[in-house]
């Protein structure tokens, strides 16, 4: 029996500061910084940006709370606007603000009174999610106000990227990028899938996905390549581990995953804002596979309309349940973690009734709160082994050995 | 057939008859109440009475709970936030309850920490706004606040926050009543057309919704006719609020908060936009005669975010007691900004623009020049933050604004606090936050 083997010594090491520098250096792409939530990032990379994305982890800052905001504000917010005012010197293009939660609008205001106008703030409102199981909007005024509100965002939002990258929007550029997004996304998924045979510990598994949140995608869709046909030919086997499907916004810190491993657990899909959440390519085949024939804007737009319901996009209900027991079921999870940030309103408020979903459904769930930024509380491991024991209880057979 | 006919004649007698009896009654043993009160030493209050004026637009209010209890004749009822189309309801006959105004009712009282507390055993993390806490709890332990009428539809409009989302959500699954959504963008600079088109739409399609659950289809000049008195009556909120210009000024911001309350639940009716009028009349006849609030006035603040509930009077008097009248309130001003907004020829679209230009969803700019606006208005010489622990749209951005205020020579005071949830609220801890700052002010 082998340990799990950390990716790094299998791929290049990947320092996101010096490639960052590169990409600006060797092909001009000069970055654009991401707040979270569903931004048509595709187009901005399209125009030739860099799309970065901005969570809550990694050291810096070390100076947990922001003065500039209430102290009982999520940390991930906390970080976030400390980082973003320091980015601020560098040569970054502009920053957008997709409008996630009540948090994420009144950072973007700060934002925008204390960068703009050295620095352009964009703005991009994906309006509500009307997701229902069945297919098609929910029988709601909104939904039927929505299709020309989003599209009139989508043209605002191409518009600013355009006068940024100094360009126009070509459509064979966007159709690319939606090609290789989708190509990226089938991979990372099929790595999920494959996730049980994988030798491949459970933090640099994550840390390969969220490559995402930096490179282009066709670096990342290189990487998940590199990672799948190195990881096949790795040999060894895992300790049998029990399957889980990870929710919530990001696994921060990274040690998280560490404990998730340590505890005899395995991730083997997710619904996590920082990564699943927002594949458009999964909420395609599950709503609307119309979506095919579609291109360009059109196509960008039924995907973003199509994601599925989830907390921060104010989606809840039985629909969010069944999107997320049917996930439960294709990975064959035989339970769900969910991490919720410290202060987060949207992910705790759907809390309840996901946990009254879930145990109609005889799924086991662990709720567990965690601070980006911030050292992991000392129960967690305990408590992450208690969950797998209590998963091996319920009769479920491990699922992490080939 | 019979039944209805009893039931609407029962209605009606409640409405006409016994409910104005019932409810001046209410209002005279208020007075004599007071006037016993009175007796007791001077000092006992540093604020002037309420005017009586004020009496009208709480009988009003306590009509309409009446009405809400015993006199509904089959009227259907709708549960919305307080940022949602009342005049569109009102227009196509509903019944409108407000959850948020009933959660504040209940802090007054400070019954909030133990309906929290029955939200918090449902699951609901101490985190989430205590006003969507409180409502839960209420229906989940049965309400102190007494019966309100289920409803028949639920309307949530994302105007103030989010978080009314998954607050009605909630109270959607425990009722069975049906949602419906309206969702506003928030606003960065000027209101964007796409935006106002959005949102008319979402009324319009609201519109036939309620006609199907309420039986009524809207009439368009029911609905001109609703705005039309919406409009005078938040003219005449914006007349009774000038009238704190005046030195001293005639009212200040407790009684500001608790006279909101029919302007907010019955805007629309003749009566609401009367009693405001009056109102207004009235104040500019004491400042007139020279009296204020605070007879002895020497230093003018303004507060921003939600009131304390629990601690509204409290913390006037504790002011007042040192000379300093709270004179206006963000909250409370913006509520004036309809008058010049609404109008009944173009129902839609000056909905809409009502709908999107609330302060909660305006961005940092917009904030600041109202609040530097007020303060010049009123010749305030600060602001106290409430900066609410549940209320993330209001307290975000207020250190930005209290700096870019102090910059313009106001001066600010940031105060941590919930405003309806009293658990955690420290009297002395508040007042020497408040005495410190009064020392600032000289
Ligand atoms: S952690 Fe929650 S509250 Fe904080 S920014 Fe993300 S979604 Fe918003
Ligand atoms: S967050 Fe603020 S606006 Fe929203 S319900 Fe709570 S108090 Fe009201």
């Amino acid at each position: 029996m082998t340990h799990p083997l950390p990716l790094a010594p299998l791929l290049p090491a990947l320092d996101a500061p010096r490639y960052l520098d590169e990409q600006r250096r060797l092909y001009g792409r000069r970055p654009v910084l991401l707040l979270p939530g569903d931004a048509p990032r595709e187009v901005l990379a399209a125009l030739d940006l860099l799309p970065v994305e901005v969570w809550g982890g990694g050291e810096e800052p070390a100076v947990p709370r922001c003065p500039r905001l209430p102290p009982f504000v999520c940390s991930l917010a906390q970080r976030q606007l400390q980082r973003l005012l320091a980015a601020a010197t560098e040569s970054v293009a502009a920053v957008v603000l997709p409008g996630l939660c009540d948090t994420q609008q009144g950072l973007g205001s700060l934002l925008a009174e204390a960068l703009g106008p050295s620095l352009p703030v964009l703005t991009y409102d994906p309006g509500i999610s009307v997701w229902s199981p069945r297919g098609g909007a929910a029988p709601e005024p909104v939904a039927e106000a929505l299709d020309p509100f989003r599209k009139a965002e989508l043209e605002l939002f191409v518009q600013a990227c355009e006068g940024i990258a100094g360009r126009k929007l070509q459509p064979e550029r966007l159709a690319t990028e939606l090609r290789l997004q989708e190509e990226a996304q089938r991979l990372a998924l099929a790595l999920y899938r494959r996730r049980a045979g994988l030798v491949l510990g459970e933090r640099p598994f994550g840390e390969l996905l969220r490559t995402r949140e930096f490179l282009t995608t066709a670096d990342w869709l290189r990487r998940l390549q590199d990672a799948q046909a190195l990881v096949v030919q790795a040999s060894g086997s895992l300790p049998a581990r029990r399957p889980v499907l990870l929710s919530g916004i990001a696994p921060e810190p990274m040690e998280l995953l560490d404990l998730v491993e340590a505890a005899g657990l395995t991730v083997v899909g997710d619904d996590l804002l920082c990564l699943g959440r927002r594949w458009t390519v999964r909420a395609r085949a599950a709503q609307c596979p119309e979506g095919r024939e579609l291109a360009g804007r059109a196509q960008l737009l039924r995907e973003l309309a199509a994601l599925p319901p989830a907390p921060t996009r104010t989606g809840g209900g039985v629909s969010r349940a069944s999107w997320l027991l049917a996930e439960v079921h294709r990975s064959e999870a035989q339970g769900v973690l969910v991490l919720v940030p410290r202060c987060c309103e949207p992910e705790l408020c759907g809390v309840p009734e996901l946990t009254a979903s879930l145990a109609r459904a005889r799924v086991p769930l662990l709720v567990v709160e965690h601070e980006p930024g911030a050292p992991l509380a000392g129960d967690l491991a305990t408590r992450l082994t208690a969950f797998a024991g209590l998963l091996s209880a319920a009769g479920c057979p491990g699922g992490g050995g080939p | 057939m019979i039944r209805d006919l009893l039931r609407s004649s029962t209605a009606a007698a409640v409405g006409r008859l016994v409910g104005p009896a019932w409810v001046r009654l209410e209002t005279l043993g208020r007075q004599g109440r007071r006037l016993l009160r009175r007796r007791a030493p001077p000092a006992s209050s540093p604020l002037a009475p309420p005017l009586p004026a004020t009496n009208r637009l709480r009988e009003l209010l306590a009509l309409y709970r009446l009405e809400g209890r015993y006199g509904l004749g089959g009227r259907p009822v709708a549960w919305a936030t307080h940022g949602a189309p009342v005049e569109l309801l009102r227009a196509q006959g509903f019944y409108v309850v407000l959850p948020e105004h009933e959660g504040a009712r209940c802090g007054v009282r400070r019954g909030g920490g133990t309906l929290a507390r029955l939200a918090e055993q449902e699951g609901f993390a101490p985190e989430v706004c205590s006003s969507a806490r409180l409502d839960l709890g209420a229906l989940v332990g049965g309400s102190p606040r007494g019966a309100i009428p289920r409803p028949d539809v639920l309307v949530a409009c994302t105007n103030g926050c989010n978080t009314v989302l998954y607050w009605f959500r909630e109270l959607a699954r425990r009722t069975g009543a049906p949602l419906f959504v309206l969702e506003t963008p928030f606003v960065r600079g000027q209101v964007r057309h796409h935006a106002r088109l959005y949102v008319r739409d979402q009324l319009q399609g609201l519109a036939e919704r309620l006609a199907g659950i309420g039986g009524r289809r809207l009439d368009p000049d029911r609905l001109s006719e609703v705005l039309h008195h919406s409009r005078e009556a938040s003219a005449g909120w914006r007349r009774a609020l000038e009238a704190a210009r005046a030195r001293p000024a005639p009212w200040e911001a407790a009684d500001m908060f608790a006279l909101l309350a029919p302007l907010v639940v019955l805007r629309g009716e003749p009566a609401t936009a009367r009693g405001y009028q009056q109102l207004g009349a009235a104040l500019e006849a004491r400042s007139r005669a020279g009296r204020g609030a605070v007879p002895t006035e020497r230093l003018r603040l303004l507060w921003d975010g939600p009131p304390i509930w629990f601690r509204l009077r409290h913390l006037s008097r504790f002011l007042a007691a040192r000379q300093v009248a709270l004179v206006g309130a963000t909250a409370t001003a913006v509520w004036a900004e309809a008058a010049a907004l609404l109008d009944p020829d173009r129902p839609w679209l000056s909905l809409a623009d009502v709908l999107l230009q609330v302060h909660l969803a305006a961005d940092l700019r917009t904030r600041h020049q109202r609040l530097a606006t007020l303060a010049r208005d009123l010749a305030a010489d600060g602001v106290i933050f409430h900066a609410d622990r549940s209320c993330k749209p209001s307290s975000i951005g207020q250190a930005e604004l209290a700096s870019l205020l102090g910059a313009e020579g106001l001066r600010g005071l940031l105060l941590e606090a919930d405003h309806a949830d009293e658990r955690g609220y420290v009297d002395e801890e508040i007042e020497r936050q408040l005495l410190d700052f009064l020392e600032t002010c000289g």
